[in-house]
């Protein structure tokens, strides 16, 4: 072939090349997103790692390949990569489900497991993209003695890299799965394998051989194409089902196919996932339910087993999203002695945050900004959802707008009686820029006189443990006093956290289970959501109860109490090192980082 | 390993910095804009871009002058880099639209990526009059450095120190690695001494005011924090 045209498919090939080996990287820092949270982390730490690996690559080339014809070299390397690639997320998802066994049984090792074959496939995938650079430029030299060659193929690597980089998030994941689209490249990787091998390779004897290895790989490839419904349907029921997988080691990577499928809705924000979980026979969760909330007594219709997750992290569940939302809406409305008539609600798109609320009629609007036009989507269309929303978003006095809160809290200029924020945990820099400083200053600007603001507080339900009189105590991850900190430097001057506690007491359900098991499950301040409410002035809440006048299934006097009954601390001192800032964030804890997902 | 240069310390250096730099930028797009998977992928993929563009543009001429140009490449890369933050948190109080914000943001990116992309075949250039042959050993340092910065941006420097000192540190240690160009003086021209001494000065002179800069830091950021809640 003329060297002309050889040269032109140099830059071909490391064009192509390098923009696979970067999804593959995109595609393991995703995936492990989903199952970890902390996208900003993953992706430093997996690009982190995969260039490090390609630094160790790009060093052993000489001497794993230095007596190698190069252009056989490089085969071997791409069909390796895409072998490695092509299984990299199915492995990751694969670790997830040892690590859901070895937890659910205190099987010690169990995260290091996990993040120990995870690394293993960045490092590999690395590696074997690190052997591809020097191999091409030797082969540039090879071909011609022209000095800028070099140069040529690394910037030809370099733009691969940026089209492969925009390429992902663009096209690839709003549309495709991950699992797809690791097949995908691996396909593509292991073809060109091929054509370079059937092109440049010259005088090679054991040729058919090499040729029938990649074929069969490639044959698995379009294999798993062909089924890829089936097969991601499969690691979906994996997650989610995983109690199926604690059953026995044996069950551990056994497919389940008696229960539902997953439905999963994919938008260009987050993965919507509907699962429908199994009726447990002789269960007696329906009687509990029953023994605290009214809600299927007065609509025995109301969906059952239902549960919404958005990115693998669980929203709602059908049977007691009654117990957030009641404690979420109303609570702050009795703390603050009037019912609002102008109010924002920020997130809280699945609708049943507003169906508390329009059951005011002195609520005389709602603004709802929601991020998503999917959930929007699914909640008009969706008839689990929309049932449970009771056609909330329909209520004349609700206008929607889909925007992202943080910049249309900054640039709207209307005021509120009352804001809502119902938005994902800070499991990562990125959300935790919903519960800054500069956020909740910006909110307090659009309060009107003695309005309030509220929103979900993870992790500041944490008191397990008991002081010297036998009192609740705060757990060192309570996140209490990084909320606290900084709301206060924010500028409010009324902060109230309350948690959605019931009852142990409960005659009824007492008659049905053990009291060590209501605790476990049921009551206690570990069992419920902790919310924070604000003011802007600093001033005397009514800590009575007062009766609404509006339907409700769970909330009542004793619950009122109870919720506000947890010991926080209320320093007069101004902590500023856990002061959570966008410049410098304090959410997510160190810990969170690493914390592995599991559905429930 | 068999020769040991100061090189490969400085390329170590220059990708830790640079890394940091984008880093620093794609996070600072994200606090003031919107926040994607996009917004990170794209900033990886023009840094990774902007690198190639400088590693096409370097070819020919600047490979004559090797030390000359790295002085001045570093030089910008300190002003650019450690400023960037400050630049786009004056800029957004001047409330323009989002779309001339984030153009300017990109070019930033744009910008960093091409200077460092000229770095790696400069040093080569370099390393290659020492010792025949070693691009593979300085590819593996560049990985390593940049490795590190992603590390250590992650968990240290954004949630502990936060993003305008992070970019103060990261110039500093940019402008320390640019004097260390000061070892090179054998591989300068004749008629180029006068401009290496002119640089080297030039770079000595940011170093004090970035040092005068990480002084007042805390000021700095108050600064920047009354004026963005204004």
């Amino acid at each position: 072939m003329k060297i002309k045209y050889q040269i032109d498919f140099i830059y071909a090939i490391s064009f192509i090349l390098a923009a696979c080996s970067i999804i593959y990287e995109f595609l393991l820092a995703q995936t492990i997103s989903f199952l970890v949270a902390n996208m900003v982390v993953w992706y430093s730490l997996t690009i982190g790692f995969y260039l490090l690996a390609m630094g160790i690559g790009a060093l052993c080339c000489n001497k794993l390949y230095g007596h190698k014809q190069s252009w056989l070299s490089l085969f071997e390397v791409e069909v390796l990569l895409s072998m490695v690639g092509g299984i990299s997320v199915m492995v990751v998802h694969f670790a997830h489900m040892l690590f859901g066994y070895m937890w659910f049984w205190d099987i010690g090792g169990s995260v290091a497991i996990f993040f120990l074959l995870y690394f293993l496939m960045v490092i590999g995938v690395g590696f074997l993209s690190g052997l591809e650079l020097p191999l091409l430029i030797r082969i540039g030299k090879e071909v011609s003695v022209n000095k800028k060659i070099t140069n040529r193929i690394l910037a030809a690597d370099y733009f691969g890299s940026l089209i492969g980089s925009v390429l992902f998030p663009l096209v690839g994941l709003p549309y495709f799965e991950l699992l797809t689209i690791s097949f995908v490249v691996a396909t593509l990787n292991l073809l060109i394998a091929v054509f370079m091998l059937l092109v440049f390779v010259k005088n090679e004897r054991k040729l058919s051989m090499r040729l029938g290895g990649a074929s069969i790989f490639l044959a698995i490839l379009i294999f798993a194409l062909i089924y890829i419904q089936d097969i991601q349907q499969y690691l979906l029921k994996k997650y989610y089902y995983y109690f199926r997988s604690t059953e026995s080691a044996g069950a551990i990577f056994a497919p389940v196919n008696d229960l539902s499928n997953i439905e999963r809705f994919s938008s260009p924000y987050q993965k919507i996932d509907i699962v429908r979980f199994p009726t447990l026979k002789n269960s007696l969760a329906p009687y509990i339910i029953n023994a605290y909330s009214t809600k299927y007594q007065e609509d025995p219709n109301y969906p059952h087993r239902y549960g919404l997750y958005l990115n693998g992290d669980f929203q709602v569940q059908a049977e007691f999203d009654e117990v957030y939302h009641e404690y979420f809406a109303h609570i702050p409305i009795i703390l603050n002695g009037s019912i609002p008539q102008k109010v924002l609600v920020l997130g809280a798109g699945d609708g049943l945050l507003i169906k508390e609320l329009v059951k005011y009629t002195e609520i005389k609007s709602i603004t709802l900004v929601e991020l998503d036009q999917k959930v929007i989507d699914l909640v008009r269309t969706h008839p689990v959802l929309h049932y449970m929303s009771k056609g909330s978003l329909e209520d004349p006095r609700v206008n929607i707008t889909i925007a992202d809160a943080y910049p249309y809290i900054r640039e709207s200029q209307e005021k509120f009686d009352a804001i809502y924020m119902d938005f994902p945990d800070p499991n990562d820099y990125n959300l935790a820029k919903l519960y800054s400083r500069e956020f909740y200053y910006f909110i307090k600007k659009h309060l009107n006189e003695n309005g309030y603001a509220v929103f979900d507080a993870e992790e500041i339900n944490l008191f397990t443990q008991r002081s010297k009189e036998n009192t609740l105590k705060m757990d060192p991850q309570n996140s209490w006093m990084t909320n606290y900190h900084t709301l206060k430097a924010a500028g409010f001057g009324t902060i109230i956290p309350y948690v959605s506690i019931l009852e142990t007491d409960n005659a009824r359900a007492l008659k049905i289970v053990s009291r060590k098991i209501l605790e476990k499950f049921v009551t206690g301040p570990k069992q419920g959501q902790g919310f924070i409410m604000v003011k802007k002035e600093p001033g005397n809440p009514v800590f009575e109860y007062r009766d609404l006048k509006i339907k409700l299934h769970v909330l009542n006097e004793q619950r009122f109490k109870l919720a506000l009954s947890l010991p926080y601390p209320y320093p007069e001192r101004l902590d500023t090192e856990k002061i959570n800032s966008i410049m410098r964030p304090t959410f997510p804890s160190r810990t969170n980082s690493f914390w592995i997902k599991l559905p429930y | 390993m068999k020769q040991w240069s100061i090189l490969y310390a400085l390329k170590f250096i220059l990708a830790f910095c640079s890394i940091v730099y984008e880093l620093v930028l794609a996070q600072a797009l994200s606090a003031f804009l919107e926040n994607t998977v996009l917004r990170y992928s794209v900033t990886i993929g023009l840094y990774i871009f902007s690198m190639g563009l400088g590693a096409l543009i370097s070819e020919g001429r600047m490979l004559k002058h090797p030390v000359i140009v790295l002085l001045r490449i570093e030089i910008l890369l300190t002003l650019i880099g450690g400023g960037a933050i400050i630049l786009l948190h004056s800029v957004d109080l001047l409330h323009l639209s989002r779309l001339i914000f984030s153009v300017l943001a990109h070019i930033l990116i744009i910008l960093i990526g091409i200077l460092t992309g000229f770095e790696l075949p400069l040093l080569m250039e370099l390393r290659n009059r020492e010792k025949e042959n070693s691009e593979n050993l300085m590819l593996a340092f560049d990985y390593a450095g940049a490795f590190t910065g992603t590390i250590i941006f992650a968990f240290i420097f954004y949630p502990k120190v936060g993003l305008i000192p992070t970019a103060f540190i990261v110039g500093f240690m940019n402008a320390v690695a640019g004097l260390l160009l000061f070892t090179q003086r054998q591989k300068v021209l004749e008629t180029m001494q006068k401009s290496y001494y002119v640089s080297l000065s030039l770079q000595a002179l940011l170093l004090i005011m970035i040092v005068i800069c990480l002084f007042h830091v805390d000021r700095i950021n108050n600064y920047f924090l009354i004026l963005y809640m204004n």
